[in-house]
């Protein structure tokens, strides 16, 4: 079931992923339901899907896909990070639509996954899009755009809090910031509960909460500086004034003072002694 | 028509202990004026009457590990496959084991795997630390991995063969006048050993290799607590040989040890002392 976060220009589909210790990036003894998200950005009649769900929900994401865009429709793709949570769709999408475009970064062609000659024909359709690495390998200043139609375009920037290769999006358009394995912690207490915290929603998030989920996939921010991590996630947000934090799994964070208010409790677990 | 099969070099597969087996699928990068590998190792270790497999290779890959496979196993089913962790260069061809054989018991740190593979749900076995599994005259160790990049990696230990298997932990390049995330190297390195290598590794080459790899080790300046507990590890188990996904087997781990180390040291940013 998707649900539209920007009239005619966004929409969030994917499954939920039940938590039953199960599943390393959620903190130890983490109960409840966690949404697993895949984004479509239209523009007319372009699209752009900003990452594929998870292989358990591929029936979902598929139904929704040709409720979205049509039974065999055209779709262009952009990968955040090349791991399985982002990828795993990749080829039952490529077996039932068109997918015209495939960005993404890193040494791994992720097309080089598939079993068939299809691999042949879908290789030429890949975009590496951190093909001119800074020489420090550090947050990419947003070099790459992926244009969705003439007009929309969706900025790509490597972030400088990442684990593995990994690629933030920006739609000005609908003022979304695609995070990718950060801000991740909006659960679910129920399987059909609410996949969006807004501020129609009462939201007990807590610093704690924000930490756990952090620091179970990025278990070294404890040990380490992160003053710097600090400083580029307030510039990057002072700077783009999100509306909407959209992440690869987790609640969707809509709003500007639910955004401003989640930015905090992360400034806060990245500054290990406050939590 | 273009070869679908990453290069596999002929120098492999080698048996580098007792029962173990090095296989390798090379990466190729076409530069200007030549062509660099990148290993992406799979070890296979054989005991009396059961195996396993070390990792799984790329898909793209599978063909050649499919066949090599048939030539070690003659005509036996392969028991287990101990994937460290959830990349596809580690685990992208589990499908494809469990199709070959379908009795095939997945051990290790095995979260999340259900949700990217479900079809192979029923072949998962849950293995924590200290776990061992019987090859006959020859036995399989799950170890913590001590050096990781996602959070459920592991790595395994062959005690009568003395042979530590540490993922993406001791990877690195050895070519100083190369750059890329990879660990890189020229065809005909392809089955050394380091102590068969010509030009040994560089610590600039460790330091590059480390920094992109296990991107943390920009932010935390704890190398030596990390290969202090490493190399405890390696008396505590009597280590004889180091055994990573991505770079040469490492036949002198008490001369490479300190290189990495140094590395992983450079590979910090900041100026602040530890206390
Ligand atoms: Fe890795
Ligand atoms: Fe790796
Ligand atoms: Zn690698
Ligand atoms: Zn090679």
């Amino acid at each position: 079931m998707f649900t539209t976060l920007y009239e005619d220009k966004l929409v969030v589909l994917g499954g939920i992923i039940p938590l039953d210790g199960r599943v390393s990036w959620v903190p130890e003894g983490a109960t409840g339901f966690q949404p697993s998200n895949a984004y479509l950005l239209t523009e007319g009649s372009s699209r752009l899907l900003v990452d594929s769900g998870l292989a358990v929900h591929s029936q979902e994401i598929l139904e929704d896909l040709a409720q979205l865009i049509g039974e065999g429709g055209g779709v262009s793709m952009f990968f955040t990070r090349s791991e399985m949570d982002c990828v795993s769709n990749l080829e039952p999408i490529a077996g039932r639509f068109d997918i015209e475009r495939l960005f993404t970064g890193g040494v791994i062609n992720p097309f080089d996954a598939f079993d068939d000659l299809s691999r042949l024909a879908l290789r030429g359709r890949r975009h590496q899009i951190d093909a001119q690495r800074t020489e420090e390998g550090d947050s990419v200043a947003r070099a790459a755009e992926i244009e969705i139609a003439p007009g929309r375009v969706l900025e790509v920037e490597s972030p400088l809090l990442r684990l593995l290769p990994t690629f933030w999006g920006w739609d000005q358009e609908t003022g979304t910031l695609f995070t990718s394995d950060t801000f991740t912690h909006g659960m679910m207490e129920r399987p059909d509960g609410a996949r969006i915290i807004d501020s129609t929603v009462e939201d007990a998030t807590t610093v704690e909460q924000v930490a756990g989920h952090l620091y179970a996939k990025y278990e070294w921010i404890p040990r380490s500086t992160c003053g710097p991590l600090r400083e580029w996630l307030q510039e990057k947000f002072d700077a783009l004034d999100p509306e909407i934090i959209a992440p690869s799994r987790g609640c969707v964070l809509k709003g500007r003072d639910v955004v401003r208010r989640h930015l905090g409790f992360m400034l806060d677990a990245l500054t290990p002694q406050l939590v | 028509m273009e070869e679908l099969v990453e290069t596999m070099s002929s120098d492999l597969p080698r048996t580098v202990a007792k029962g173990v087996t090095w296989m390798s699928s090379c990466l190729p990068f076409h530069l200007e004026d030549r062509v660099i590998h990148g290993h992406n190792s799979t070890y296979l270790v054989q005991g009396d009457h059961s195996s396993i497999l070390v990792d799984t290779g790329n898909p793209s890959s599978w063909p050649i590990i499919s066949r090599t496979l048939d030539g070690l196993l003659d005509g036996k089913e392969l028991t287990y496959v101990f994937p460290t962790h959830p990349e596809l260069p580690h685990t992208g061809n589990l499908p494809r084991l469990v199709e070959k054989y379908p009795q095939i018991q997945v051990i290790g740190d095995v979260r999340d795997y259900h949700l990217f593979y479900p079809q192979i749900e029923p072949n998962l076995h849950a293995k924590v630390p200290g776990d061992k599994v019987d090859l006959g005259g020859q036995e399989f160790m799950v170890v913590e991995a001590l050096i990781r990049d996602l959070p459920n990696t592991q790595w395994g230990f062959a005690p009568q063969a003395g042979v530590l298997f540490t993922a993406d932990g001791f990877c690195y390049m050895h070519r100083p006048e190369l750059d890329d995330e990879d660990p890189v190297h020229l065809p005909g390195e392809c089955g050394l050993t380091t102590g068969e290598l010509q030009v040994p590794i560089a610590v600039e080459n460790a330091a590059f290799f480390t920094g992109s790899a296990l991107y943390w080790a920009r932010f935390a300046n704890d190398a030596d607590a990390v290969y202090d507990r490493v190399l405890h590890l390696i008396d505590d188990l009597g280590v004889q040989s180091v055994a990573p996904t991505h770079g040469n087997f490492i036949s002198n781990i008490r001369e490479v040890e300190p290189i990495i180390r140094a590395g992983h040291k450079r590979a910090y940013r900041y100026e602040t002392a530890q206390p």
